[in-house]
């Protein structure tokens, strides 16, 4: 568990830097990413695919829904799990196939918990 | 002196128009509004027209003015000293009067309607965007709290603090939801996301919740099976977690007491409170929007919250219910199909 991979991606400065400072503080290796597009970048050169993405879906250059849509053409990406937090209604995150969706506000304790469950 | 024309005779539909039994006799000019402005000429030119002229002419009745479309012609011209005889033939247009007021009236109010409709829509997607706007500023919040407590929620006084701005950020971000729900309602978009569970585990989930929450809150759990149904569980859980909140805010600290049964095709959840009870016209009222039960209580909400468990209820195909008096407690009960596809063929 300790120094799993995960990617947070999120538009919002404070928000992306504090989700990674807690997760660091609960022991995972935690990498923030301003957009889809970043993300994307990160998972197609990686020597390792990360263990988990929590995803935002409301970016600017490539949003949430269009980076899933990319990871899922690729086999070694789809097969990532990944996490929304999104401040829009959950059952339109459906589409996107996560594991779980915690909505904003983030209840911290149910996404460290979901990120546990999943690495 | 010459009273001008007189009328003759009339068939019932124009005894009817002009509202007399009998005209023999009548002067012409007697039935006629403003009789001196045009009747004179007018009657001139029928007296010698062997062909029908249409005109129009204001007829009284009574009180009343009924405007008349007409056409007249001479039928017998007047000889030596025979008067001649003109015949009117003539239509009411009160009917159409009283047609084009009404589609006047239908459409002020169509208009009237639309105006409102879209007063509604602009409001609600302000509520919409206003409540998302809110959601990103309070996530950070939220963050930065909890990064807050894991740094330094050990330290004695610093955890108090830390504590208290949860209490109210929570609170406020209830009113967030609150707010958003409303909208989402009111605008329509209250979709439900069903799947079969067993409420006796959602139940208990919430109760946990709250225990968490409040610790020296009591909640006795009553069941008898499991209670199986297709509802949505989000939804659900809300509607569970604003009657125990309720029950909370007005239960006085006693112990709170919630049943899951089924009672023929129905799963019922019931949440019992010792508090201060609810008086006789409460019991509709309380679910009405901006309602509470007691006005001056401690409370820390719109009013919102049994009026959005019914919306749910309702959604769902069910009900929500109270019994009580007045410093004795209440009951909340709702009522859900167990038979989710059902309820919804139904509505």
């Amino acid at each position: 568990m300790v120094n799993e991979v995960v990617l947070v991606v999120e538009d919002e400065d404070q928000a992306r830097e504090l989700l990674t400072e807690i997760l660091t503080f609960e022991g995972f290796k935690a990498l923030g990413f301003r957009n889809g597009a970043e993300a994307l970048t990160y998972l197609e050169t990686a020597p390792k695919p990360p263990s988990l993405v929590v995803l935002d879906i409301l970016m600017p250059v490539m949003n949430g829904r269009q980076l899933r849509a990319e990871m899922l053409k690729k086999k070694e990406l789809a097969e990532i799990p990944v996490i929304v937090i999104t401040a829009l209604d959950p059952a339109e995150a459906r589409d996107l196939k996560p594991v779980r969706v915690i909505p904003k506000p983030i209840n911290i304790d149910a996404l460290v918990n979901a990120v546990r469950t999943v690495c | 002196m010459d009273s001008g024309p007189v009328l003759v005779d009339a068939n019932p539909a124009g005894l009817r128009l002009v509202g007399l039994t009998t005209v023999a006799g009548v002067p012409l000019a007697s039935l006629v509004e403003n009789p001196a402005t045009e009747l004179e000429s007018l009657f001139r030119i029928w007296s010698e027209s062997p062909f029908p002229l249409p005109g129009r002419l204001a007829w009284k009745t009574g009180a009343a003015t009924v405007p008349l479309e007409l056409e007249a012609w001479c039928a017998a011209p007047a000889a030596d000293a025979q008067a001649g005889v003109v015949i009117i033939r003539c239509k009411s247009l009160a009917e159409n009067q009283r047609v084009e007021s009404l589609r006047r009236e239908v459409q002020a109010r169509k208009q009237g309607e639309a105006e409102l409709t879209d007063a509604v829509k602009a409001r609600d997607e302000f509520i919409a965007i206003a409540a998302h706007e809110l959601r990103n500023p309070l996530n950070v919040f939220h963050l930065s709290l909890q990064l807050l407590y894991r740094r330094f929620g050990k330290v004695e006084g610093i955890r108090d603090i830390l504590n208290r701005s949860q209490f109210q950020l929570n609170r406020l971000n209830m009113l967030v939801e609150r707010l958003l729900d409303v909208s989402r309602i009111r605008s329509g978009k209250y979709e439900l996301h069903r799947e079969t569970f067993d409420l006796n585990d959602l139940v208990q989930e919430v109760g946990l919740r709250f225990v968490e929450q409040y610790p020296n809150l009591k909640i006795e759990l009553q069941t008898d099976g499991a209670v199986t149904g297709t509802w949505d569980r989000g939804r659900i859980d809300q509607a569970i977690t604003n009657l125990l909140s309720n029950a909370v805010k007005y239960g006085q600290n006693k112990p709170i007491k919630v049943a899951v049964t089924t009672i023929r095709d129905e799963a019922v959840v019931s949440v019992t409170d010792q508090g201060i009870g609810l008086a006789p016209n409460d019991i509709t009222r309380i679910f009405e929007q901006f309602e509470r039960a007691a006005p001056n209580a401690n409370n820390d909400g719109f009013g919102l919250g049994l009026w959005i468990t019914r919306q749910i209820a309702q959604a769902h195909g069910g009900s929500v219910s109270a019994e009580g008096e007045l410093g004795r407690g209440a009951t909340f009960i709702l009522r859900l199909p167990i038979d989710g596809q059902r309820s919804l063929e139904e509505r």
